[in-house]
């Protein structure tokens, strides 16, 4: 089971995935277990797993929301597989045998299923203790189905070769534009992160909506849209996570510039003014100019401070979602005891101390491999 | 021309470079050292890029730490493997350090000619092969009205043509505008009779002339 191709490709991908998806397993973790009354929960699951293995229409769902967990699987390996850093791959891992290769593969997308396969694998269990036969099995070829599938896929693309950077379609139609600092951290959500981009936004949607479904009778009370703008702006933590790095790694530069703390500050706002349009125009068509445009400073100073909160704890996922949940939940109760605008200027002005102390301070990337 | 005052640099707890007092005169400093002395740490302080203890003063007056802006107008490097974003061109990271640190009108035209890059400016860096992308940081080292220049293994992975061209630019620079250098690298300097390279050498995470 342990080659060292494995070990490697584990270590890659699948721990990579795990990190990178920590906070949206968490909130599915959440979802499948803590939403139900704990002395249910065994024949909670029971009941659902038997769903399952009994109805056929059950299985298309649940096959359906599987197919999504793997392809979300798929755009993560196969971008990692892209990645600079990964490039060795093309001139180590495909020296190995072709069967060495798949099985290595198929481990690290077993590994990437654990929680779709342990939950599918105990349904079959449960199915055969209860006398059904057909569909377990089918539940059972379908994950070996996906499994093999997926590595298939990936060792197909390691035999590609490389065909150098393309570009995005708004690179090639934004070619002579002016490209200030500031935009450069939009361009790159459009080149790198349209589908975090786009899955954001489509969260964002889902939360709004759900909000004011939840809370139809007080739909009118600011609290309602301050809340669910703080949703939303949490929805943001993977992008912000994502504009950090890319600042860190390929904005390094930006420290040797001219150009002051106030600049770079405002320009990072401009940035998120941009990526949060959508929220922007919701907000202006929903509410009075007055209060949109402070709803709108409450989400933008939201999301501002969890840009910032990461100049001072580094690029750490694991801290950094510990402190997002804690933030949220001060917020939280900020906003329920209609504290809403001083709440918006406490999380500006801490996102501009944070920021102002610790720009030049950070530890950088490169700075930690003691060049 | 240059001063450092108490610096210090740690990652973690380990010290990686201290530089109590000391004081570069206007020069062409090749700093030498075994790889991981710090040489790179070092410059990157020096350009802002990394965070210290302690303070560096350019000219007697503009410090680091107390006018962050002025000193960034007059002190621009090179990074040893420079990383741009990948979908920004040539011309368009030229267009942002210009404007950064007020380059004059068609400053670097003169310098993209004589290095021939004129061919691929318009493509994004992310095309550029590592000379390319070298050649380009180079460039940008060189925009505004610096008074240090700090480049970091400059000698890495450009061809020789472009190598005398460099050469040729820190001359000028520094015999007509007085411009200082610090270089890093292992390969020996091309000294001419018309310019004088000093040596500096960082033993023991501290940074002395070398005889």
């Amino acid at each position: 089971m342990s080659g060292p191709l494995d070990k490697v490709l584990i270590k890659i991908f699948a721990a990579g995935f795990y990190r990178a998806h920590a906070g949206i397993l968490m909130v599915g973790l959440f979802v499948m277990f803590g939403v139900v009354e704990p002395g249910q929960l065994l024949n909670y699951h029971k009941t659902l797993m038997l769903a399952l293995v009994s109805s056929p229409l059950m299985l298309l769902v649940i096959f359906a929301g599987w197919l999504l967990y793997v392809i979300k699987s798929w755009h993560y390996v196969l971008g990692q597989i892209a990645a600079v850093n990964q490039q060795f791959l093309f001139y180590s891992s495909n020296a190995f045998s072709q069967k060495q290769q798949l099985k290595a593969w198929s481990v690290v997308q077993f590994v990437i299923q654990l929680p779709v396969g342990v939950y599918g694998l105990m349904a079959v269990g449960v199915g055969f203790a209860h006398g059904y036969y057909l569909l377990p099995v089918i539940v059972f070829v379908y994950l070996l189905l996906l499994t093999v599938g997926s590595a298939w896929l990936y060792a197909f693309r390691i035999h590609k070769l490389l065909d150098g950077s393309g570009q995005s379609w708004l690179m090639k139609i934004s070619g002579n534009w002016q490209k200030p600092w500031f935009s450069l951290f939009v361009y790159h959500v459009f080149d790198k992160q349209k589908i975090t981009w786009l899955v954001t936004k489509g969260l964002s949607w889902l939360l709004i909506t759900g909000f004011f479904l939840l809370f139809a009778d007080v739909q009118h009370d600011v609290r309602v849209a301050g809340i669910a703008l703080l949703a939303v702006a949490t929805a943001h933590v993977r992008l912000v996570f994502e504009e950090r790095v890319f600042e860190e790694k390929w904005l390094s530069f930006t420290r040797n510039l001219p150009y002051s703390r106030l600049q770079i500050f405002g320009g990072i706002v401009l940035a998120y003014l941009i990526i949060m349009f959508p929220e922007t125009i919701w907000l202006f068509s929903r509410f009075s100019p007055l209060v949109a445009l402070g709803l709108l400073a409450t989400g933008i100073s939201t999301v501002m401070l969890f840009h910032c909160l990461l100049y001072y704890i580094g690029l750490d996922m694991e801290k950094y979602m510990l402190r997002v949940f804690f933030l949220f939940v001060l917020i939280f109760w900020m906003i329920l005891f209609k504290l809403i605008w001083i709440a918006a200027l406490l999380t500006a002005g801490l996102a501009w101390l944070l920021f102002y102390k610790n720009y030049y301070e950070q530890q950088t990337l490169e700075g930690d491999d003691q060049k | 021309m240059l001063d450092f005052v108490k610096f210090q640099k740690f990652y973690g707890n380990f010290s990686a470079l201290t530089i109590n007092e000391f004081t570069l005169p206007p020069g062409v400093y090749w700093i030498k050292g075994v790889n991981g002395s710090g040489k790179s740490t070092l410059l990157k302080s020096v350009a802002g890029m990394l965070a210290f203890n302690g303070d560096i003063l350019l000219d007697d007056a503009i410090s680091i730490k107390k006018h962050p802006v002025a000193y960034r107008k007059l002190v621009n490097f090179a990074e040893a493997e420079p990383l741009f974003p990948e979908f920004l061109t040539g011309s368009e990271m030229i267009r942002l350090f210009a404007a950064a640190k007020d380059a004059p009108t068609g400053q670097e035209t003169e310098f993209i000619n004589s290095m021939q890059m004129q061919s691929y400016m318009d493509k994004p860096v992310g095309t550029y092969s590592s000379g390319m992308l070298k050649k380009l940081s180079l460039v940008l080292a060189f925009l505004g009205r610096p008074r240090l220049i700090l480049l970091d293994e400059p000698l890495i992975t450009i061809d020789t043509a472009s190598l005398k061209i460099l050469y040729s630019w820190i001359h000028r620079l520094h015999l007509e505008e007085g411009v200082s250098f610090m270089l890093t690298s292992h390969q020996t300097f091309d000294e001419t009779d018309r310019l004088k390279v000093t040596e500096l050498m960082i033993d023991h995470q501290n940074l002395q002339f070398s005889n």
